[in-house]
């Protein structure tokens, strides 16, 4: 297990530099930041004067060579847009989105797994039906438009939460569930599948032969068994969420995350935040990435780490 | 049907959630007003960044030296009692007396001289600095007066101090001034959390009398839609940047003529469009109250044959609009002896309200009139390297829009009319020698003869194709009594409930 772990901690360590480097490399070859920032109006000489005195006329390696030996000490530089170092921005941040992710991913495991159980159990059913056309919908639905819908149906409609925001468990609940949408209809989909092979397994018929409660066939014998595939899509769903599909419900919802951070550092061409931004999130996916690795074992003593 | 499952599913689960919590109405606001805006303040030193988020907040804690009035765009006293010019580069200034910062320090003629020096000191790297780049230094004669010395004679000095915020001297200097604004104006800082909102509450020992309104709470809200839900579900009560198709939506609309203006440049430089008949065709042949009316559902009005508007300091009135004249444009196009060559026409998209639509129903104009329109719509960054790579690698049509804050025409002919422009692809020697001299000439009578001069030159050789001028359109809650601004400072201290 030690040396499993070191291993992939290595990797990560990789991982988290190639992103880095990838983005420092695109972030600028995306055009010229100093006209970008002043108004269209300033001359060149203006210009001209702004690019000099934050070093965008450097040779692209001596800019590449500032930017990894500050990078390696957490420093991003300051933020063009924000004026302030770019990490202490991203870290401001961070949390409102795991915050937010938390919650989804919560909402997504106790409302999908007993769907994808329930459905299991009456396969063809009318519950069964129902729960696989939800949850394809949520699957399909855009999240930028569902966000809407709800903004419009319970914050304008009724009242019941707020359009926008961040705060109370009000502003909480429309992007916790916009953003849950489609773990919930994947969740349930994996569940329903993986729960009808185990209860088709012979070993089944052996716990139900020995007179256990149908309630223990299915929780303790079915559901365990099926946990592998459930685990695996669900910190698969995390990593995505917080990779980037918090983007668009931050947006929509104007919640102060990474993801509207990171979408109004790319409008404003604002490097330094681009690649604190970045580099913050993949650290976040490889460490989510590698506490699953490790929690499978927990799971599954078949997994083996040597 | 699936959209109903999933509607009744959603319904479900939220009940569900609601039923273990007390949710209930937003309370109506009591003498707090909440504005939301499209995106989080850069910074709140108010002399650092050229942003309109920033703006918005600040100019209700900050006052410049010299104001302007709202209706009339005229500049008027602030801070300063009055202004006059001693010499062609020295103007002085006497300010107003007994007037302090919130934090209590004191505003006088040396925390003016010192707000003045710093946004124009070259290490302070203001992103404003193109708003005074003609100041050379400014310096107290005493508690009241200031002199302000002008790199060369600079006429408009007055309305570039309209843009430049007075600060505390002793604050300034601290680490975390960004964060924690203190100006002399009606409302006073109180917290910022970042992209969620910034908090103010009146100035109750404000010079001018106390505001209407206790508190101030402006959030960021980037999402359009999002803005307009905001303000229908009652929790904001002033909307900026509205579309007009959501006015019929919003509680209350409120308009006013902006500055910004959207316009085609052409290059007369090289390429087909060096024939100024072509020019004159391609601006008789848009229609632009046909656009005004479709596309912005009335809430823009035909640009005047010129980037300016009647506020701005160099107008000339008898440049009008170019009259939609189809006819005329086909006779203009045959006179020129077109034969079809390509002219590509450069947009962008997202940057301005509709103007993709606007560039796509401008090229179906000039197509009706028989000219062979291509669009092509470019990335950002490309669209700006094209839109200041010169004359030589200008596209023979480029949209764009321009917005002079300083309404003073000094800023608008440098950048597009004058052959030295950043943003030009024309050239007129008597055009420049009429800017070059507008730019120093200190008898206002005469300096405007020479703008007036240089537009009706550009005009007649039409030299750009002007379109629209958008309106500025707000929303707001029922009881809020506001008069949107002309030059779109929203003010708190000019609103008040009923």
């Amino acid at each position: 297990m030690g040396p499993f772990i070191l291993r992939r901690i290595v990797y990560s360590v990789a991982v988290v530099a190639g992103v880095s480097v990838f983005v420092f490399l695109i972030t600028h070859m995306l055009g010229d930041p100093a006209r970008m920032m002043l108004p269209l109006e300033s001359s060149d000489a203006e210009v001209e004067a702004f690019r000099q005195s934050m070093g965008f006329n450097d040779p692209i390696y001596v800019q590449f060579w500032r930017f990894a030996t500050n990078a390696v000490r957490g420093d991003f530089g300051d933020s063009l847009w924000q004026r302030e170092p770019a990490m202490g921005l991203v870290m401001e941040r961070l949390p409102k989105t795991l915050q937010l992710v938390a919650i989804s991913t919560f909402l997504a495991v106790i409302i999908s797994i007993p769907l994808g159980v329930l459905a299991a159990l009456k396969p063809r059913s009318a519950l069964d039906r129902v729960c696989t056309v939800s949850s394809l919908v949520g699957v399909s639905l855009p999240d930028f438009w569902l966000g809407l819908i709800l903004i419009l149906v319970f914050a304008v409609q009724f009242h019941l939460f707020y359009t926008s925001g961040y705060g109370t468990w009000k502003h909480l609940v429309l992007p916790s569930l916009t953003l849950a949408a489609r773990p919930i209809g994947q969740i349930t989909l994996i569940t329903r599948s993986a729960m009808i092979d185990e209860l088709s397994q012979q070993y089944m018929v052996t716990a139900r032969s020995k007179g256990l409660a149908e309630r223990v066939v299915v929780m303790r014998h079915a559901l365990r068994n099926a946990l592998i595939p459930i685990v695996t899509l669900s910190a698969w769903q995390i990593a995505r969420l917080i990779s980037g599909l918090t983007v668009a419900v931050e947006t929509v919802f104007a919640w102060p995350g990474v993801g509207l951070l990171a979408i109004q550092a790319i409008q404003r061409r604002d490097l330094p935040l681009i690649q604190a931004d970045v580099f913050v999130v993949a650290v976040v996916v490889t460490l989510v990435n590698l506490v699953l690795d490790v929690l499978y074992g927990l799971f599954d003593p078949r997994i083996r780490y040597d | 049907m699936l959209r109903k499952v999933f509607t009744l599913f959603s319904v479900l689960i939220v009940l569900s959630m609601a039923l273990s919590g007390c949710a209930g109405k937003a309370a109506a606001p009591t003498g707090e007003i909440v504005i939301a805006i499209g995106g989080d303040p850069s910074t709140l030193d108010p002399q650092q960044a050229d942003d309109g988020n920033e703006r918005t907040v600040n100019d209700n804690i900050y006052e410049t030296l010299i104001a302007r009035n709202p209706k009339t765009l005229e500049l008027a006293p602030s801070l300063a009692e009055s202004w006059k010019q001693l010499d062609a580069t020295t103007w002085e200034i006497k300010v107003r007396k007994g007037v302090t910062f919130h934090n209590g320090e004191a505003f006088d003629a040396a925390a003016a001289a010192f707000s003045i020096n710093r946004v124009v000191n070259p290490d302070f790297k203001s992103e404003q600095i193109s708003f005074f780049s003609t100041i050379k230094e400014a310096k107290a004669l005493d508690a009241t007066t200031l002199q302000v010395m002008t790199d060369g004679a600079d006429p408009t000095l007055p309305t570039r101090l309209y843009w430049l915020k007075m600060v505390p001297p002793k604050h300034a200097g601290d680490a975390d001034f960004g964060t924690t604004p203190v100006g002399t104006g009606p409302y006073k800082f109180v917290e910022w959390a970042r992209d969620d909102h910034v908090s103010l509450e009146a100035n109750t020992a404000y010079w001018g009398g106390a505001p209407s309104i206790a508190k101030v709470r402006i959030r960021p809200i980037k999402e359009e839609v999002t803005r307009l839900a905001a303000l229908q579900a009652g929790e904001v009560n002033l909307v900026k940047g509205l579309i007009p198709e959501y006015v019929s939506q919003v509680p209350v609309a409120a308009s006013t003529e902006g500055l910004e203006f959207t316009w085609i440049r052409l290059n007369c430089l090289k390429g087909p469009l060096t024939d100024a008949r072509l020019r004159l065709a391609i601006n008789y042949a848009i229609n632009r109250e046909e656009l005004a009316k479709s596309l912005y559902s009335g809430y823009a009005v035909p640009a005047e044959g010129q980037l300016l508007t009647p506020g701005h300091f160099g107008f000339n009135p008898k440049v009008k609009a170019y009259a939609f004249d189809l006819a005329k444009a086909k006779k203009l196009i045959a006179d020129a002896g077109y034969a079809g060559e390509e002219l590509e026409f450069i947009g962008e998209s997202g940057r301005w309200l509709k103007d993709k639509e606007l560039i796509e129903a401008v090229a179906g104009q000039l197509r009706a009139a028989g000219l062979n329109v291509k669009v092509n719509i470019v990335e950002w960054s490309a669209w700006l390297d094209l839109l200041f790579a010169g004359a030589e690698k200008a596209p023979t049509m480029q949209f764009s829009a321009h917005s002079n804050e300083l309404l003073d025409a000094d800023r608008t002919l440098s950048a597009i009319y004058h052959s030295k422009g950043s943003q030009a692809a024309y050239s007129n020697p008597e055009v420049d020698a009429a800017v070059d001299a507008a730019r120093t000439e200190t008898d206002l009578a005469k300096r405007a003869d020479l703008y007036h001069k240089a537009l009706q030159i550009a005009y007649d050789e039409a030299a750009i194709a002007p379109l629209l001028n958008l309106e500025d359109i707000y929303g707001m809650s029922k009881g809020l009594e506001w008069t949107p601004r002309r030059d779109g400072k929203i003010l708190v201290f000019e609103m008040k409930f009923k």
